[in-house]
């Protein structure tokens, strides 16, 4: 189903990830510049540093420092809010806010893996996810916001305890029987919005258990994946938010 | 029912996790291995948006490379709140800030366009909310002004850095010019300007309509 | 070349250059005035730089001269502007508006001689830089009204 119930929905990003079993040669990522400029005029190199410190008998009680880094691209429209990230071992394709749709989300995803494939050529595929981040904008009453008013999920504390100033929860559930992971996170955010307070949810689904391989199973998997989401979504808001996605 | 207290600061997830790591050599094996798995549940944080800092330009980058790097944070920022936005207003303020910073235009000794004063200029457009929006222009410090102009009344406001606003108001009476100026935080300037009839400034009734 | 004075008299006039962000316009990008922060020193700037107009001795042509004068010392985008302010004018609004007694003096360059500065500017009075937006620089050129200078 391809609708958008809503007229303003939450989204601030939208992300359709596949991961890579062994990294992707650093040609190819440099050649995607060329491959996706009629799209993504703007290109920029992005670095990830992933740093790892370690101590054991064996260094003599010295820290040894790990620094792994994976460099890739970022190419983005003109309006910043179309984009795509080359990593070594990952294709990104990422929309920010306003969220076009489902239909047109996955319809560039869907042109820019042909375009990304012609060049990379077939590699394992070793996870498929589909990951919305929606930033709930709630109206204060003297400067408090009733959360379970507009969520479903969030860190449910003893009354006793009175308002909390900020709170983060994370949950993981079982694969479904397609394989399909959903992680969340939600936490409160300082708002944008004067008069606000704001409640990031921020739901992942992915499969990393035997994901598909060939195209047409990755694009139906991603459109299960895109409904599993959507239920979960739905879940964890109450009517009252959706009102304000209507507003 | 949980409630949640808006403050202005920020708040940070790992907050939790740096209390663990201070209280680690109290906890016994068991509790850290618990810290361990819920730190492990961590998502990747997004990987679709650049840092919110505003680069700093370089001097080392060309000129246009600086003026885009400010550009591109600064549409990344809309994106946050694009869900509230008109459609053809974002596209018309896109093409005004490109226009700001189109590099045939640009003063030497200049800054781009800083994301902390756009953060404030956003908030108060969608507090204010107005049906007719404002030329644009920029301070030397890279403060955005906006300005309205009605008849010969003007109405113009620079959006600081840590939420704040000063505005200026020049009013034509028929015994003579009135300004009025003010300088508030960002959640005060609704408050500041209710005094001078705002439908004077965001209507969009005739050019010529006339301060009462 | 003008006998060397420490004020530029009343009855003359400055020209400011103003860049396309520091015009005032209006939603659609059509331009109707000036920003108050057209005339804002900078916080390194002892002075607000400007141009004497009258340093120009033909008064047919002393504005046209004037641009031109400013496009020989600096980069003038396409889209900009001047701003002309009679001298007693800017005197009596600094006075008026902001309290402030400023000099408006000759600060000739090699390559602009007629270069000058309004000195003792407050920086920081949005109010008193407004004044001088409405009321003190009243006349505005856009420099795609003015043809290029003809190299000899």
């Amino acid at each position: 189903m391809s609708e958008q119930p809503y007229r303003r929905p939450p989204i601030t990003e939208a992300i359709i990830e596949i991961r890579y079993a062994a990294p992707i040669e650093p040609v190819h990522l440099e050649r995607g510049d060329v491959d996706f400029r009629p799209n993504y005029p703007f290109q920029q190199p992005t670095v990830n540093y992933g740093v790892a410190v370690g101590v054991s008998a064996s260094t003599g009680n010295e820290p040894v420092t790990q620094v792994n880094r994976s460099d890739g691209r970022r190419l983005s429209s003109m309006d910043q809010t179309e984009l795509i990230l080359l990593w070594p071992q990952s294709f990104i394709v990422a929309q920010l806010a306003p969220y076009p749709g489902w239909d047109n989300f996955f319809g560039r995803f869907a042109r820019d893996w042909k375009t990304w494939k012609r060049g990379v050529g077939y590699r394992k595929v070793a996870r498929v996810g589909v990951r919305f981040i929606n930033r709930i904008d709630i109206p204060q009453v003297n400067r408090v916001i009733e959360e379970a008013d507009y969520l479903n999920a969030y860190a449910k504390l003893p009354d006793e305890f009175g308002p909390v100033i900020a709170y983060g929860v994370q949950a993981q559930f079982l694969p479904d029987d397609k394989g399909c992971r959903l992680t969340l996170n939600s936490a409160s955010v300082p708002s944008p919005l004067l008069d606000h307070g704001s409640v990031l949810l921020d739901l992942d689904v992915g499969v990393e258990t035997n994901p598909p391989q060939n195209d047409e199973d990755i694009y139906t998997l991603l459109n299960e994946m895109r409904a599993k989401k959507n239920a979960a979504f739905e879940a964890c808001v109450t009517h009252r938010a959706r009102e304000l996605f209507q507003r | 029912m949980t409630s949640i207290v808006v403050r202005a600061e920020r708040t940070s997830l790992g907050q939790s996790s740096d209390l663990l790591t201070s209280l680690e050599p109290a906890l016994s094996l068991q509790t850290r291995e618990i810290a361990r798995r819920i730190q492990a549940l961590q998502n990747q944080p997004s990987l679709g948006s650049p840092s919110a800092d505003t680069p700093h330009p370089s001097t080392e980058k060309p000129l246009h490379e600086n003026l885009f790097d400010a550009l591109a944070a600064v549409k990344v920022l809309t994106s946050q709140v694009a869900m509230h936005l008109n459609s053809d207003w974002r596209a018309k303020l896109f093409h005004q800030l490109d226009s700001l910073h189109d590099p045939a235009e640009w003063e030497e000794g200049d800054l781009p366009v800083q994301q902390a004063s756009f953060a404030t200029f956003l908030k108060a457009m969608l507090t204010i909310n107005p049906a007719r929006h404002p030329g644009l222009g920029l301070s030397h410090a890279g403060n955005l002004v906006a300005a309205w102009t009605t008849g010969k009344d003007r109405l113009t406001i620079e959006f600081m850095l840590h939420d704040r606003v000063r505005w200026v108001l020049s009013l034509h009476y028929e015994d003579g010019l009135v300004r009025y100026a003010g300088d508030a935080p960002v959640t005060r300037l609704a408050e500041g300007l209710a005094k001078h009839d705002p439908e004077h400034w965001f209507s969009r009734a005739p050019e010529n309509r006339e301060h009462p | 070349m003008p006998p060397k004075i420490a004020n530029i008299p009343d009855e003359d006039h400055v020209m400011r250059h103003v860049p396309w962000s520091k015009l005032r316009k209006d939603e659609n990008d059509n331009v109707l005035g000036f920003l108050p922060h057209a005339f804002e020193r900078r916080p390194a700037e002892d002075y607000l730089s400007v141009s004497w107009v009258e340093y120009y001795t033909d008064p047919a042509t002393r504005v046209r001269d004037a641009v031109w004068g400013v496009r020989q010392a600096r980069a003038v985008g396409g889209k900009s502007a001047f701003a002309i302010g009679n001298v007693g004018k800017i005197k009596e609004t600094c006075l008026s508006a902001g309290n402030a007694k400023v000099r408006v003096v000759p600060e000739p360059k090699d390559d602009w001689p007629a270069h000058a500065g309004i000195r003792r500017l407050p920086r920081d009075d949005l109010d008193l830089l407004e004044a001088l937006a409405t009321d003190a620089f009243t006349e505005i050129v856009l420099n795609e009204t003015i043809a290029p200078q003809n190299k000899e």
